[in-house]
This record gives C-alpha cells, sequence and structure tokens, in this order.
C-alpha cells in the first residue's frame, strides 16, 4: 500500500510546473560545480545556497500540502510525503557528495553543508511567517560580522566551517535536527499553528503542468476577488492616495505604493550588497576586482535579485488586484501603474548595486580600473536588472508556461554568461566596446520583447 | 462515556486568539450507529465543534474522545475509520476527478470502488474532467464522494448541503440513508436545513452560547418542546409566567407560549390557575429550532 501512496504523491510533485525549473537550476548547477569546489569560502558558500534554494523549495511545498484537514485526517498521509521529501534530500545531497569524491573535495564538508543547508531551509521556510523579525536579525547580525571580520581567510568560524571535521559535523547534525523538527511540526500542523494562513493560500501558488491557462487565470481572479480587505493599512492608505489626493504623479503613486506595500526593496537591498560583497571581497583584488571563479556569480546577481523582487512583490499585488482595477485608473493606466512600480523598485536595487561596486572597487581594488571598464560594468549590471524584470513581468502575468519557463533559465545563464564573458575579455585586453555594445544591444531587444509579451498579458487580464 | 459513544467530550473549551470564547463546556456523547444533526445559528461554533471532534483544532480545556482515542492523536487506524466533508472542500483543481479518487484510495485499506463508481454515475460527476472548472456543488459531491468510499464509521459532514440544489440534496439523504444501512455507522452532520435533518437525523444536538443545550432523540425533541395558545378568562398580568418557557408573547387576555418541557400536569396547572383555554400545538423541527433561539 506503501508503494502505492508514493506513487500517488510522486504524481502530485512532478505536476508542479516549479518541480521542474528545480530540476533544471539544480542540473545546470552541477555543470558549474566541479571548478567551484577549488575554492574554500565561496564553495562554501555556493553548496550552502543552492541547497538552501533546495530546502525552501521542499519546505514550501510540504507546507502547502500539509495545510490541508485532508492531510490530518488521511491516514500515512505524512509518512507518504515525508517519505518523498526525504528521497528528494538524499538524491540532492548524494550528488553533491558523489561530485565531491569525483572532484577530490572534502566529502565530509561538503555533505555538513549539504545536509545542514537544506534542514535549515526547511525550517526556515516552514516557520517563515512567524520568523520574519529574527530572519531580519539574522541578516542585520550577518552584515555586522561581516564588516567586523577584516579577511574572512583569518575568520575563525569560517575557518572551522572549512577545516574542522568535528565543527563540519556539528552542522551537518543540525540541518537533521531541523528536517526532524520540521516532519514534527508539518504532523501536527493545525490551523492553530502560526503561519497556517500563508501555507494554505499557497495552494494557488504554484502552476501544474497541462492546466489550461484560461482556468488557471480565472481560479487566481476568482481569488483575488474574493480576497477579504484584512490588510487595513494598505488599503486606507491606498484610497488616501489614489482617491483623494490631488492626482499624484505617476512616480509619486510608485513611491506612494513602496511607503503602503512596506518597501519590500529596502529589505532586499541589505542582503544583495552582503553578497556581493562576499564576492567581491573575496576576489583577487586586481583591478576588476574579480577572480575568474567568481565572476559569473556576480553577474548573476542582477538576476537572482530581479526575480526575487518580482515574483515577491507580485504575491503581494495579486491579492489586491481585483480591488484595485476599480481604482479610477483606466485599464492601459492601470496596467502601466503595476509595471511602474515593480520597474522602481528594479531602478532602486539596480541603483543599490551600482554603488555597491564603486564602492568596493575604490576599497578593495589593488588599483582603479579605467572609467570605460567600470561603465561597461555598470551599464551592463542595469540592463540585466532590466532583462530580469520584463522576464518576471511576463512570467507573473498569469501565463508561466514550459516554454516560459524554459526561457528563464535560458535567459538567467547566458546573459550573465555573456555579461561574464565580456568582462573577462576586457581584463585580457579585448576590446570593451564592441562587446558592451553588442550586449546592451541584445538585453534591449531581450528587455523589450519580454515587455511587450507582459503588455499583450496583462492587458488581457480579466479583474473582474 | 459510554462503552458504545463513538465520540465523548466532556467539558471542552476553546477559544481563539481574538479573544472569542467559542466552546464554553461542551458535553455531547454520540452513540454508535446513530444519526446525529448539529444545530445551532451562525457563529454558535458549530464548524469549531466538528474541528475540535476530528482533532483539526486543538481543544483548550475538557477532554475529547473519538473511538476511545484522544481526538488530537488519532492513530492511522482511527483515521482510516473516519470520513470528513468540510465546509470549505479544497482539492487539487489540476487532477482529473477520477485521478482525485485514486489518490484518495490510495491511502485507506479498504475502498468500496463499485459504490464510488455508482455514485460517481448516478450523481453524474464527469470522471475525465479536471476538479478546477467543477461548480461548488459539484465539488461538494466529489469531497462526499471521497468521505463515503472508504466506508467509514464515523462521517462527519460539515454542512454537507449548503451548495447542493434541491435533486443533489435529495440524492444525498439518499446515499446517507443507504450509509446507514448498517448499524456500526455513526454520521455527524451541522446543517441550517432542518427539513433534511428532519428526514435522516435521529437524534439532534442544538449548540447555543457555546454549550449543547440539548441533545437527545428528535421524537423526544418534537414531545417535549411545544406551543400553547393561552386564552385566559380574565387579562394576564405583565408578570406573567410560564415554568420552562423558551419564548412567551402575551397580549391582553392570550399568551402565546413555546416551552421546552411541555407536560399533562403543567397544562392542567395554568388551566386552573388563569381559568384559561388552552391549545397545545405541535412545532417543526426549525420552529422548535427558532424558538430556542427567541426568534419570533
Amino acid at each position: 500500500m506503501l508503494g502505492r501512496q508514493v506513487r500517488q504523491v510522486l504524481r502530485v510533485y512532478t505536476t508542479y510546473l516549479t518541480f521542474w525549473a528545480y530540476v533544471l537550476l539544480w542540473g545546470l548547477w552541477h555543470l558549474l560545480y566541479p571548478p567551484i569546489l577549488s575554492g574554500d569560502f565561496i564553495a562554501l558558500f555556493m553548496i550552502a545556497f543552492m541547497n538552501g534554494m533546495i530546502g525552501a523549495g521542499i519546505g514550501r511545498t510540504l507546507g502547502v500540502q500539509f495545510a490541508n484537514p485532508r492531510a490530518r485526517l488521511m491516514p500515512e498521509f505524512s509518512t507518504a510525503h515525508l517519505l518523498i521529501a526525504g528521497g528528494f534530500v538524499a538524491i540532492a545531497v548524494s550528488t553533491d557528495v558523489t561530485l565531491a569524491l569525483l572532484c577530490e573535495a572534502s566529502a565530509l564538508r561538503v555533505f555538513a553543508m549539504s545536509i545542514g543547508a537544506i534542514g535549515l531551509s526547511i525550517l526556515g521556510t516552514l516557520n517563515f511567517g512567524r520568523m520574519k523579525r529574527v530572519s531580519t536579525l539574522l541578516w542585520v547580525a550577518l552584515i555586522v560580522l561581516f564588516c567586523a571580520v577584516p579577511n574572512p581567510d583569518e575568520s575563525l568560524l569560517l575557518k572551522r566551517l572549512v577545516a574542522d571535521p568535528l565543527f563540519q559535523a556539528t552542522f551537518g547534525c543540525l540541518g537533521l535536527a531541523a528536517m526532524v523538527a520540521a516532519g514534527r511540526q508539518l504532523i501536527r500542523l493545525s490551523e492553530d499553528s502560526p503561519g497556517y494562513d500563508a501555507l494554505d493560500d499557497g495552494v494557488d501558488w504554484d502552476r501544474p503542468i497541462g492546466y489550461p491557462t484560461s482556468r488557471r487565470q480565472q481560479e487566481l481572479t476568482k481569488k483575488a476577488a474574493s480576497f477579504p480587505p484584512n490588510r487595513t493599512r494598505r488599503d486606507i492608505l491606498f484610497n488616501l492616495a489614489f482617491r483623494h489626493m490631488p492626482r499624484p504623479g505617476r512616480w509619486r503613486r510608485a513611491v506612494l505604493r513602496q511607503v503602503v506595500e512596506g518597501a519590500v526593496v529596502l529589505w532586499v537591498l541589505p542582503m544583495q550588497t552582503l553578497v556581493l560583497l562576499m564576492f567581491l571581497w573575496t576576489g583577487n583584488k586586481g583591478s576588476d576586482l574579480l577572480h575568474d571563479g567568481d565572476r559569473f556569480l556576480v553577474c548573476f546577481v542582477p538576476f537572482l535579485v530581479a526575480i526575487g523582487l518580482s515574483s515577491n512583490s507580485w504575491t503581494i499585488r495579486r491579492d489586491h488586484l481585483a480591488r484595485e482595477s476599480l481604482l479610477p485608473v483606466g485599464r492601459k493606466d492601470f496596467v502601466r501603474d503595476m509595471a511602474r512600480a515593480t520597474a522602481f523598485e528594479m531602478w532602486v536595487a539596480a541603483a543599490g548595486h551600482c554603488l555597491v561596486i564603486v564602492a568596493a572597487l575604490a576599497l578593495f581594488a589593488s588599483e582603479m580600473p579605467n572609467a570605460g571598464f567600470i561603465g561597461a560594468w555598470l551599464a551592463l549590471t542595469v540592463a540585466q536588472y532590466f532583462v530580469g524584470f520584463s522576464l518576471m513581468s511576463w512570467l507573473n502575468a498569469y501565463s508561466p508556461s514550459c516554454g516560459s519557463v524554459v526561457a528563464m533559465g535560458v535567459v538567467c545563464f547566458a546573459m550573465p554568461g555573456m555579461t561574464a564573458a565580456v568582462l573577462a575579455g576586457a581584463n585580457q585586453g579585448d576590446s570593451l566596446f564592441g562587446g558592451t555594445v553588442t550586449l546592451l544591444g541584445v538585453a534591449a531587444i531581450a528587455a523589450i520583447s519580454f515587455g511587450r509579451l507582459a503588455w499583450y498579458e496583462w492587458r488581457q487580464i480579466d479583474f473582474d | 462515556m459510554t462503552d458504545k459513544a463513538v465520540i465523548a467530550a466532556h467539558d471542552v473549551h476553546r477559544s481563539f486568539d481574538s479573544g472569542k470564547h467559542v466552546l464554553r463546556g461542551v458535553d455531547l456523547d454520540i452513540p454508535r450507529g446513530s444519526v446525529v444533526g448539529l444545530l445551532g445559528k451562525n457563529a454558535a461554533g458549530k464548524s469549531t465543534l466538528l474541528k475540535c471532534i476530528l482533532g483539526l483544532l486543538r481543544i483548550d480545556e475538557g477532554t475529547m474522545r473519538v473511538f476511545g482515542e484522544d481526538a488530537w492523536w488519532l492513530s492511522a487506524e482511527s483515521k482510516a475509520r473516519l470520513g470528513y466533508v468540510p465546509q470549505e472542500v479544497k482539492l487539487y483543481p489540476w487532477m482529473r476527478v477520477r485521478q482525485m479518487i485514486a489518490y484518495t484510495a490510495a491511502f485507506y485499506p479498504s475502498w468500496n470502488s463499485a459504490m464510488v463508481d455508482r455514485l460517481v454515475r448516478e450523481w453524474e460527476l464527469p470522471p475525465d474532467d479536471r476538479i478546477g472548472p467543477l461548480s461548488v456543488g459539484q465539488l461538494q459531491k466529489l469531497a462526499i464522494i471521497l468521505a463515503l468510499g472508504h466506508e467509514p464509521e464515523l462521517l462527519v459532514l460539515d454542512e454537507p448541503v449548503a451548495s447542493l440544489d434541491p435533486v443533489a440534496r435529495r440524492d444525498f439523504l439518499r446515499a446517507i440513508l443507504e450509509f446507514t444501512q448498517n448499524e456500526n455507522r455513526t454520521i455527524l452532520f451541522s446543517t441550517h436545513i432542518t427539513s433534511d435533518l428532519e428526514r435522516v437525523a435521529d437524534r439532534v444536538a442544538i449548540l447555543r452560547g457555546g454549550r449543547i443545550v440539548f441533545h437527545d432523540g428528535l421524537d423526544t425533541l418534537k414531545e417535549s418542546v411545544k406551543r400553547l395558545r393561552i386564552t385566559a378568562a380574565e387579562e394576564l398580568p405583565p408578570t406573567f409566567a410560564v415554568r420552562g418557557s423558551l419564548h412567551m408573547e402575551v397580549a391582553g387576555r392570550s399568551a402565546l407560549v413555546a416551552i421546552a418541557e411541555a407536560n399533562d400536569r403543567l397544562i392542567d396547572e395554568l388551566r386552573t390557575q388563569w381559568d384559561a383555554t388552552i391549545d397545545v400545538e405541535d412545532l417543526s423541527l426549525e420552529d422548535i429550532f427558532l424558538e430556542m433561539h427567541h426568534v419570533g
């Protein structure tokens, strides 16, 4: 009987598009794995990051499945679901360990980082609703810790994490303990559990393969329309801003939206700064600050931020879409307004990114590179934010499909790859101008194409 | 708890973070083989009580036992003996009806496929259609079929017919009657449609003010609650009162009184005391419910 249950549950998981997006990302990541394993600190960070992503995906999916009365009342429901989740974790960890053995890297270190990151991430994702403050404090503490350590290679904590088997084993055990705690929490999950509503909402979060887009649009719109107006502060401020203010300007409205929605971008900025500084600080400290192995990763950050920011903003806005569409603006203006609000966030994130690059160059570079190199780096960075923004606007317009997810995967890896190649070429004396202009052209075409697709989709959305 | 009680709730309290104390000492023993209708006004706590019974919500005080086990820690064996249809049905919208049935069947040690197929056919559910586009009524029918498939000993339904049309309601009631032919099966359901309850339930539990104010046979309830139409020889005073009255309207020499425990002795006493003629009226379950909640 267990075999039958496992087969049924497996079908549920593999039906979701995000599952295959994760598989794609995971596969591509393992292509990069061997060169990264040679580094110490960066290797640890990247293993933790990737496995943390996998843990977040597993945690989110499990939470959604368990936030349903059926989960508590169906016999052996928990067993079957936890078994499948355990299988995914085992595959992720064993692949990492196998690659580490093949690359003659420390298998214990990789095992500990993988299992630790996955376990802590699953537990963190399940408790995100009640851990917002804790995670914010954790980020602040990390930034302070990071700034307090003059050189990561000399940090006692990092040294021990890289070299001390006992310390690594402890981290791995922490991850295992977190997994056990997450399992216990899921088995006991009930309507009373903190964050249950957020997990419950997640039923609509993912898109199953082969499910008609039109039906999905209707479901999401129905959900949006029936969303109870319980975010009073937001509603009051919105009404104030849109109905009672004497025609606020377009960009002023975008700023007002930030105030009302809690300015997510301001929470993203420290995280983005931390990640960038970590890469740039540990570079070879040449004139461009970029080590060969890190270049792609640094160029990947804009996409990561753009995707995360767009998705998060969209999640916040989706629930209010039906009511906001009733505000006294025309359909086109309304769509433009939504796009402008996300574009504003992208500008802030891109500006923050550029500032970190300039600051890092001024602080850490052995010599300041020429203005052309800096200009090209900044221009390509901003371009990537806007390609990411357009792509996500399209994906968020209710119509993700297999094709669009593949497009996302290709663009996510192609743009940073090309940017890294242009910057590396400039370092080796190649012409910077030609590569930069070509890439900016490609970025502009991609941004405009995805933007037009998004614009088309958004105008079709039935708000009623 | 009696030996035959499938559900035994004693002094159950439950409140929410908002400070609302919904259940304030519920006592309820449901014997095996009974069909119990749970009645109560909106927000009386019916759904909360059903969720506490099923272990979906944890009780603050008291004891709640199902099949002799603590409801919060029900074993897999007990869960296999339970069926539940929630008020708001949540199923995977992308699954097809037959896939959803196969998914649910995989979790139960026994599954009556023949009965499920028959009900799917009789209730005109399209087996190859996806669940998302189904109407609310069709979704409710599917949820009921999924709850009946493993032939549970205890079936709990939270307003199961709220979204059904009259034909579907009749089919549902027929299925319930068929289901209860086995005397080991127990049904507890909440509803606002008292006529349906009258048709299938043999017991009624009324929830008011966070407590079960009545729990007994439907016939007992109907025999004990009566409406008295009193016409006295003289004008009735403002202090006019009747022992055990649920609701009373007095105008001049006439009074209309609903009483909880009507008996010949009480009626004779009133007749003698006020030199009155008294007509005793039987009440429908709906009238009893309204009288109990002081709605004219």
